[in-house]
């Protein structure tokens, strides 16, 4: 009984519920996504890839983070891999039980350095991130706690065993990450490896000699355990929207429209601009893209933790691009964003996609016999053989019939997005004239709107109001053409071009009303939208006169 | 000691089931097909001195087996689907089948059953292949690169070294591309290839030293980009490029590479001199390449005037990609004056709606190689693009059709012996290119093209990168990746221009 309540292993404990807190409870999703944007094949030339590139611990690394895959257990073998290693460093180091929680300070920094990455997930090409590390510290630790066992004299004294287990720790591998690219970098998260590296030290000096009471030093490490949850909580990147933005995706690629439009309804503050193009997209499959404006279609920049320059196009631009079936330009973010970070799961399921709706069947085969070489996404290759094998599969798949519609217009022509994938699809759709169905008609029509292109928008409603007048206008192309009556160069008279309901009409002048009023009070645009959102937040008026940030990234 | 005896008959055991041959099956069925293989090695014709031909058995096969009929003897291979030669084997194997055939019987099982094969020959060729061959291997990306080498590959062995790895200097925004590597008559000690970017500048051995240069001059449009050696002078002949890249919204050729200028100089290298070989208006000239005499250069050119003032070239150049088409061009040179005359079309691809790229001409000066297709200059993402041949004393071409597919063919190149042809092709897959060689004979037939063999014969289909430009070389390059890297941080000498 007095074995168990040891202190050290306390600590064990807490530090084990720590990590459990802050990794499958809080970053079930970004575990998730660890492994998506990661790569483990059971084949020789990756192996000899990886290790020629980045080294032996990335190819370790990069097998372990697969496990996230359930994220419950690719966190437990982490927590494992700590666990061990604090209990081997504690035993070389012949840490006194009151003072053990010194000897938790590097997995506290390696569970840092995994929950405080947020963007740069996207960015950094260090395969087998999650893991390699905390891998090569584990080696390292039972290298030096075997030394430790052995030696004799000199070779026990503590310092000699900081120092031992540094030069291991290096000699092995275990090297500084980089965060940078381009012009952005970002030191502050190479702090947490540092630390971690450098945390030999503090368990190299004497506490023992230090006299002082028991609850004093119980007071202490008490604070020090402290310290280390709340250092955990600061810097765990826990800004909702990037949350978000992993769940939708991941319920997009697994075409879980239903999924992505409650995420997007679930979202208390502004959604950020993938948000917005995320929830559109699964509107636009669901069928309900004429509802546009009724889900916050307010995007924002995301809350980068730094200077990074987060694209959309970088994140997910073949996931978009494809979703909007542009395929060429799916293709090439998943190869462009493969080159730049890392060829990975999902980037191989996005290419594999693109080469079936390209009829590029040899390539869609490859890429599917590399997915085969993966432990967890296996199923998915041969669940998708089929799509390549028997046609008809293909043709009756979610996706197939979601995507089709909006092939279909044959006009090939050269451009480049120049890395604003959102920018250019707003573009491309509302530049186009002739659509060739009543989806695409839709997309184009509500691309308008959401560029705030009334004019555009226009030229397709005409036709589309002849065809469609006696089955009922959807709501968000009354409010718009209403809108555009009202202006007094307007080319349109309400009542004599189009007969829309009254009800919207009025609604319509009361917001005009509404709105005039507070003009002519003085207040300014951004407090005028604050008053009128909770009346008209959900009308494309509201959007057109208050949404004026739209920033692409 | 009875244990140590017991131990050592397993380990012996071990060793000979682990180097033994397998046996074929006694009861395997009889089908009048070829099996499937990769790569495809049925009804080849290779070097004497090439390393084994692995190869994949595709059959949906638990199991395969392949016999080896040489004229001195059989030997069997196969370790599950995958038949393995043993290297030294082969080495005999080759030797006693110079000249001659080695039959080959694939044996596979299928759902329990053994099945026997239309067996097939592999041709082995008197003539022998140069022992290197380099590329550069890159993801067959748009913008974005990262991790590209230029790499050698004995053909003898499957050994593969970088010559140099852009990763060893810098990545991201320090990060380099490294392309156009040209070798002076196949050799190494006069070589180079470019660097752009962070610490750009051409990478030159002369005579064996490194030197790194600018040869960017405020006379000409860019640095110099495709390169050709002189085979007697110290002269390379660059093409000059304005490029830029854009991208198909539906088309399977995905992307297009398009020069909005492009010139021709020559440079000297003694004097670290640059010159202008062509700059002709409404000329887009580009891929030089010298005859083996080195009394002629040949080059393509693309008739193309831009006609509207009010949008920029590179916009007017998008519009209008389908219309630049590329001629073959050759032009006389004195190497005493260092001048070139007589410029003469010497075939007009334009006129047959077509665009010819990339010449090389035989190492006998009697055949010119090129790659065609319906439009442009970067027929690597061309899917139309093949193999030509055009004889140049009659001036005829045909297509190479021994060496083409229905997919993008391009980068033709000789071996020094001219024996060989080496070829970049995306047949695989339509998206990676992979070198492929096929055997050019005494009576200037062509034979069926074979991808450049690996050790794992699924290796290309797991490898993710393009290998671009492939050359051959007679010796490797001997300058390290380290040295190259050294140099590359110092600054470029700038070349200067001549009037």
């Amino acid at each position: 009984m007095h074995n168990i309540l040891k202190i050290k292993h306390i600590n064990a404990f807490a530090f084990i519920l720590l990590a459990v807190f802050f990794l499958p409870i809080a970053n079930a999703d970004l575990l998730y996504t660890w492994q998506e944007y990661g790569l483990f094949m059971s084949t020789s030339s990756f192996m000899a890839e990886t290790v020629s590139n980045y080294g032996l611990w990335a190819w370790i690394g990069s097998y372990l983070t697969q496990f996230f895959y359930y994220p419950w257990l690719g966190s437990g073998m982490l927590i494992a891999m700590w666990i061990i290693s604090y209990y081997l460093i504690a035993s070389a180091f012949k840490m006194q039980d009151e003072w053990s929680p010194i000897a938790l300070i590097p997995f506290v920094s390696l569970l840092i350095s995994v929950v405080q990455v947020g963007y740069w997930i996207y960015y950094i090409n260090t395969p087998g991130y999650c893991f390699s590390f905390s891998a090569c510290y584990l080696i390292a630790a039972l290298i030096t706690w075997g030394v430790s066992k052995i030696g004799k004299g000199f070779i026990k004294r503590r310092l000699t065993i900081a120092a031992v287990f540094i030069g291991i720790l290096f000699t092995i591998g275990y090297r500084i990450p980089s965060f940078s690219r381009s012009e952005y970098s970002d030191f502050s998260l190479c702090i947490p490896f540092i630390v971690a590296a450098a945390s030999p030290v503090f368990l190299a000096i004497p506490y023992e000699k230090v006299k002082l009471s028991m609850p004093l030093r119980t007071g202490i490490m008490s604070g020090v355990f402290a310290l280390m949850c709340m250092a955990t909580a600061m810097l765990n990147f826990s800004n909702s929207n990037f949350h978000s933005e992993m769940k939708m995706y991941k319920a997009l690629d697994e075409s879980r429209y239903e999924d992505v439009l409650k995420e997007a309804q679930s979202i208390k503050g502004e959604p950020s601009n993938m948000m917005v193009v995320y929830k559109n997209i699964a509107l636009l499959h669901t069928g309900k893209l004429t509802d546009i404006f009724k889900v916050n279609n307010c995007g924002i920049q995301p809350a980068a933790n730094d200077s990074l320059n987060v694209r959309i196009a970088h994140i997910s631009g073949e996931m978009v691009y494809y979703q909007f079936g542009q395929i060429n330009f799916a293709y090439r973010w998943g190869v462009e964003n493969g080159v730049k970070r890392g060829m990975t799961n999902t980037r191989l399921k996005m290419l594999f996609r693109c080469a079936v709706f390209n009829k590029e069947f040899d390539l869609a085969h490859k890429y599917l016999t590399l997915l085969k070489k993966t432990t967890f996404h296996k199923d998915w290759a041969k669940e998708h053989e089929n799509w390549i094998m028997r046609g008809s599969d293909f043709f009756s798949s979610v996706e197939y019939e979601n995507i089709y519609p909006l092939l279909d217009e044959d006009i090939n022509y050269l451009d480049d997005d120049q890395s604003f994938c959102e920018k250019w699809i707003l573009d491309h759709f509302s530049d186009l004239v002739h659509p060739t169905s009543s989806k695409l008609e839709e997309l184009i029509m509500c691309t308008a709107l959401w560029t705030e292109d009334e004019y555009s928008f226009l030229v397709h409603f005409y036709d589309y109001y002849n065809r469609h007048k006696n089955e009922g206008i959807p709501l968000v192309y009354q409010e718009a053409v209403i809108m555009l009556a009202s202006n007094e160069d307007s080319p349109i008279t309400l009542g004599k071009d189009f007969r829309f309901d009254p009800i919207i009409v009025e609604r319509f002048n009361n917001f005009a009303a509404e709105y005039q009023s507070y003009t002519q009070k003085g207040m300014e645009d951004k407090e005028i939208g604050k008053k009128l959102k909770p009346m008209f937040g959900d009308t494309y008026w509201w959007y057109y006169y208050f949404y004026t940030d739209f920033m692409i990234y | 000691m009875k244990l140590r005896n017991i131990l050592s008959a397993c380990a012996i055991a071990l060793i000979i089931a682990a180097c033994g041959h397998p046996s074929v099956p006694t009861d395997a069925k009889q089908e009048s097909r070829l099996p499937k293989i990769y790569p495809d090695y049925t009804e080849v014709t290779i070097p004497c001195n090439i390393c084994p031909l692995n190869f994949a058995v595709q059959e949906g096969a638990t199991e395969a087996v392949a016999r080896l009929t040489y004229p001195g003897g059989e030997l069997t291979y196969g370790e599950d689907c995958n038949i393995l030669i043993d290297e030294s084997e082969w080495k005999d194997m080759l030797e006693a089948s110079k000249g001659k055939s080695i039959k080959v019987d694939v044996f596979a099982k299928v759902n329990g059953s053994w099945i026997a094969y239309k067996p097939f020959n592999i041709n082995v060729a008197e003539d022998p292949i140069d022992q290197y061959i380099s590329y550069r291997l890159i993801q067959p990306s748009y913008v974005a690169y990262e991790q590209l080498s230029i790499s050698q590959r004995d053909l003898t062995s499957f050994e593969e070294k970088d010559i140099y790895n852009n990763m060893s200097v810098g990545t991201e925004k320090d990060g380099q591309c490294i392309n156009c590597h040209s070798y002076k008559n196949y050799k190494t000690d006069n070589m180079l290839f470019h660097m752009r970017q962070a610490l750009g500048g051409t990478m030159l051995v002369s005579n064996g030293e490194v030197k790194k240069i600018d040869l960017k001059t405020e006379q000409t449009i860019s640095a110099g980009v495709y390169p050709a050696w002189h085979p007697t002078e110290n002269l390379i002949a660059f093409s000059t490029n304005k490029t830029g890249q854009s991208f198909h919204t539906k088309d399977l050729n995905k992307i297009e590479v398009q020069d909005t200028y492009s010139d021709l100089i020559l440079y000297d290298v003694d004097k670290n001199e640059v010159s202008i070989i062509s700059e002709l208006d409404d000329e887009l000239e580009v891929f030089p390449t010298w005859s083996p005499d080195g009394k002629k250069l040949y080059f393509c050119s693309a008739h193309f005037e831009y006609l509207n003032d009010s949008i920029e070239t590179e916009t007017e150049m998008i519009q209008r990609y389908r219309e630049v088409q590329y001629d073959i061009y050759a032009a006389d040179f004195d190497a005493k004056t260092k001048t070139f005359s007589n410029m003469e079309k010497i075939y007009d691809a334009a006129a047959i709606g077509k665009s010819a790229t990339l010449p090389r001409i035989s190492p006998d000066g009697k055949y010119l190689l090129f790659a065609q297709a319906n439009y442009g200059c970067f027929h690597v993402w061309h899917n139309d693009a093949d193999i030509f041949i055009l004889d140049l004393n009659t001036k005829e071409a045909k297509n190479l059709k021994e060496v083409n597919s229905d997919r993008s063919e391009s980068y033709p190149t000789w071996s020094s012996n001219g024996r060989w042809i080496m070829v970049d092709s995306r047949r695989d897959d339509g998206n990676y290119t992979r070198p492929f060689i096929a055997y050019f004979d005494k009576n200037g037939k062509a034979h069926k093209a074979f991808e450049v063999p690996q050790k794992d014969p699924n290796f290309y289909t797991y490898f993710l990168r393009s290998y671009n430009r492939p050359e051959f070389m007679i010796e490797p390059v001997k300058v390290t990746p380290q040295e190259f890297a050294k140099k590359a941080k110092e600054d470029a000498i700038k070349a200067s221009f001549a009037n």
